[in-house]
């Protein structure tokens, strides 16, 4: 066995570099992807608590004669509808209906890149916006709700805009001018009620500043080259991880501030006969 | 990156929960050899990526009802990978060629270095090109995907013996069509056969 282990392994090192040279995603490839599957998944999460909350309503109408199965329903989503298009158009960062908002923009933002990245950066303006006006009034929680769609907001941004210079200096320019914004809101907030949330939002305040640097000043490095592959062996793309500091290959993560939860690491066991460095389980057979 | 498997558990539970930061970190996790398996699958990148994606939303979908029942979550997750190849091969009568068209070298590699790599990189293609459906696919869980030995038998659905065998033979083969020169243990046998050889003669 021991004899098979040594003589495999130039056949390991061969298939390793094929791997690497061709099998492997380019950062481009793994942004797009995984702003996608991000895209979806917030989607998918956050309108479920919605449709557990309609079904047994929709369940207990079909049960009923047919007139009633039409006009009720009907009634009922367009009394519905028209509360939560009014509730929803005045939830302000912070309030119960406030993800809810978040999750419409969202979900109906152009799929074009230049036009979603576009429409990305007016998102981030009127978060900045609500952060400005939650700390003039003094409202903590509402200051930290809109930094966090911000953070989450800018990911996406990062992210649609990777692979073209054009929209990464865009992104950058945009991120550049928010510091001092978020300089302000940081100040403003200084002395204002509870002093245990002030400094919660002020490290929030913090972190959007060191990732809006980290953003600005990599691609400032790269001369906006998105263009540049880089080394296939390298790590995969970080295009929201930029000041993160997660070390998690987080990409767009869309939580930006839960580093604490990164799952330890723990040291792959040597598998001779198994696999060359590459294991996502890191277990010997 | 490495995430023990009692570390991914607790990321699919979160997941489960609702958690898309969790579910970043999954993806995070098993993007790259997700990849790589599909794209030795596939021929064109771009079909790569799309299946990708289309099997991390898949995983998505199922996430609700995924139990793990001894099955590790990355062996689920390659089967839906797995059925995912399958049906794009049947669907659009594509055949899995190994031969893919991306191809990226190091900036500070000469013209010379560059040839002979990719000189090299076509035949290790080549070779892998000759192989039978089932030994490719269990070079690919292997060495491309990074999965044990265990782990690919549960993604093929065969015995872990066969998995080993099909590797074994797959390397076999490998080994004879790049011209790797045989260890100690071959010329062993090498010598051994030749002596039959003699003796016979």
């Amino acid at each position: 066995m021991q004899a098979i282990e040594v003589r495999d392994r130039e056949i390991e090192r061969r298939l390793d570099a094929y791997a690497r040279a061709r099998l492997s995603p380019d950062r481009e490839s793994t942004a797009r992807t995984r702003a996608r599957v991000m895209r979806e998944a917030r989607l998918r999460f956050e309108a479920a608590p919605i449709v557990a909350h309609i079904t047994p309503s929709v369940a207990v109408a079909a049960n009923r004669s047919t007139m009633r199965r039409v006009a009720i329903p009907f009634l009922a989503a367009s009394v519905w509808l028209g509360i939560a298009v009014s509730t929803i158009s005045a939830a302000q960062a912070g309030g119960p209906l406030y993800p809810t908002r978040m999750w419409i923009e969202s979900a109906t933002l152009p799929t074009a890149r230049a036009e979603r990245a576009g429409a990305e950066l007016g998102r981030l303006d009127a978060r900045l916006f609500e952060a400005t006006d939650g700390a003039s009034r003094g409202d903590v929680g509402a200051v930290q709700a809109a930094l966090d769609e911000y953070r989450q907001i800018a990911d996406e941004a990062i992210a649609a805009a990777i692979g073209d210079s054009a929209l990464e200096t865009r992104v950058a320019a945009a991120l550049d001018q928010h510091l001092s914004v978020l300089a302000a809101v940081a100040s403003s907030l200084e002395g204002k009620g509870n002093d245990t949330a002030v400094e919660a939002v002020e490290a929030s305040i913090q972190r959007a500043i060191a990732r809006n640097r980290a953003v600005v000043d990599r691609l400032d490095v790269n001369g906006t080259g998105g263009g540049d592959k880089g080394s296939p062996s390298g790590p995969v793309a970080n295009p929201g991880g930029a000041g993160g500091g997660t070390g998690a290959g987080g990409g767009a993560d869309p939580s930006g501030g839960k580093p604490d939860r990164t799952p330890r690491p723990t040291p792959a066991p040597t598998d001779p006969q198994g696999p060359p460095a590459h294991s996502p389980h890191g277990q010997s057979q | 990156m490495t995430i023990d498997d009692a570390a991914i558990e607790r990321l699919v539970t979160e997941a489960q929960l609702g958690d898309a930061w969790a579910f970043g970190m999954i993806f995070d996790h098993y993007h790259e050899p997700i990849y790589r398996f599909i794209a030795s699958r596939v021929n064109r990148p771009s079909d790569a990526e799309d299946l990708t994606q289309h099997v991390f939303v898949k995983a998505l979908e199922a996430l609700p009802r995924y139990e793990s029942r001894g099955i590790p979550f990355g062996g689920w997750l390659f089967r839906l990978a797995r059925n995912a190849v399958i049906d794009h091969v049947r669907t659009r009568h594509d055949h899995a060629e190994l031969d893919s068209v991306i191809e990226w070298t190091h900036g500070d590699a000469g013209p010379d270095e560059i040839a002979v790599v990719r000189q090299e990189l076509d035949a290790v293609g080549a070779a892998l090109a000759s192989l039978t459906d089932e030994q490719r696919e269990a070079i690919a869980l292997r060495f491309f995907a990074g999965l044990s030995a265990r782990e690919a038998a549960e993604v093929m659905g065969k015995q872990e013996g066969t998995v080993r065998g099909l590797q074994f033979r797959a390397i076999a083969a490998l080994r004879r069509q790049l011209g790797i020169e045989p260890d100690g243990s071959d010329l062993v046998e090498l010598r051994a056969r030749r002596a039959n050889v003699i003796t016979d003669g």
